[in-house]
């Protein structure tokens, strides 16, 4: 059985999936690519928008949506990757 | 002198402080990370692994500090023989409690010991067994041998399953601590040991250093 993620997990996870697509995904990719639930998903980009992690753009001609990583969300995926690796190598 | 008699050769005093300064900028830089990892995830079990390396780096500052005060002859003129014993004996006391503290902090995070009654037993058991009673120097150092074997032990587990190198390395690093104490405790019979003992903890915190300077530097991949 695999381990429940916390919410460091799973943020890192949206925003991770986000990197990998170059720095900016379609909310369906996302959904696919986070394995969360729409609601769940709702939620949590809120809270990544409110701090300033992710952002949203609007294409003008097709009108699909898109999530950008942005500064912060970078800053967080390099502090995560050096908290990771330590609490992993304590085993913690 | 009377710390003399357990602090190894003549020829090594200063040193041994120094290696102890330097053992505790490890600790603390360990601590520093420690506490930023604890204001990143909020969890509360990186609170108490942040105050166990900042315990250990408290309890070699004070031993360093009373050392360096018998090598520089500060107490000399100053006070009587008999305070100068007191006064090294109470700084001993508090590096002895600073360090068994922060080993059994380390020992209940590593292993997820959640029941607190088990947790204030060993504490205890562990404390009075050292502090109130005689031969400190050795009661001190058989059950460092303990704490410090079955943290490497836990951390060789965690080494085993991740297989990857900051683990290899924390759990080497333990180990090398561990044995040390091995040295310590012959230190009474050959007092050459006492180096032997501080050599074996400086390779022991550089290892843990260069972790953590792995671990800054984002360069933990798998082997």
């Amino acid at each position: 059985m695999t381990e429940r993620r916390n919410k460091l997990d799973i943020i890192f996870d949206i925003l991770n999936s986000i990197q990998n697509k170059r720095g900016s995904i379609k909310p369906t990719h996302l959904l696919y690519k986070s394995n969360l639930s729409h609601d769940g998903m709702k939620r949590y980009l809120g809270e990544l928008k409110v701090s300033e992690m992710v952002s949203e753009s609007e294409d003008a001609k097709s009108g699909k949506k898109m999530i950008h990583l942005t500064d912060k969300g970078y800053k967080f995926l390099e502090e995560y990757s050096k908290v990771k690796n330590f609490t992993e190598s304590f085993g913690l | 002198m009377f710390i003399a008699s357990i602090n190894g050769p003549q020829w090594f005093q200063m040193f041994d402080s120094v290696f102890q300064i330097l053992f505790a900028l490890v600790t603390l830089s360990i601590t520093f990370f420690s506490y930023k990892v604890f204001h990143f995830t909020k969890e509360r079990k990186f609170k108490y692994f942040t105050l166990s390396f900042l315990l250990m780096a408290l309890g070699y500052l004070t031993v360093s500090f009373s050392n360096l005060l018998i090598y520089l002859g500060v107490y000399d003129g100053v006070i009587s023989r008999l305070s100068e014993f007191n006064m090294a004996n109470s700084f001993f006391l508090t590096f002895i409690l600073f360090m068994l503290v922060g080993y059994m902090l380390l020992i209940i995070i590593s292993m997820n010991l959640k029941n607190k009654r088990l947790v204030a037993l060993l504490l205890s058991v562990i404390l009075l067994f050292v502090v109130f009673s005689y031969q400190y120097f050795i009661k001190f150092h058989m059950i460092s041998l303990l704490l410090l074997g079955f943290i490497a032990l836990q951390f060789y587990d965690n080494y085993k399953q991740k297989r990857n190198i900051n683990a290899g390395l924390v759990f080497a690093s333990f180990y090398l601590l561990a044995f040390a104490e091995i040295f310590f405790l012959a230190t009474p019979y050959m007092n050459s040991t006492y180096v032997l003992a501080h050599g074996l903890q400086l390779v022991g915190f550089g290892l843990l250093l260069s972790m953590l300077i792995k671990v800054l530097k984002h360069d933990g991949k798998k082997e």
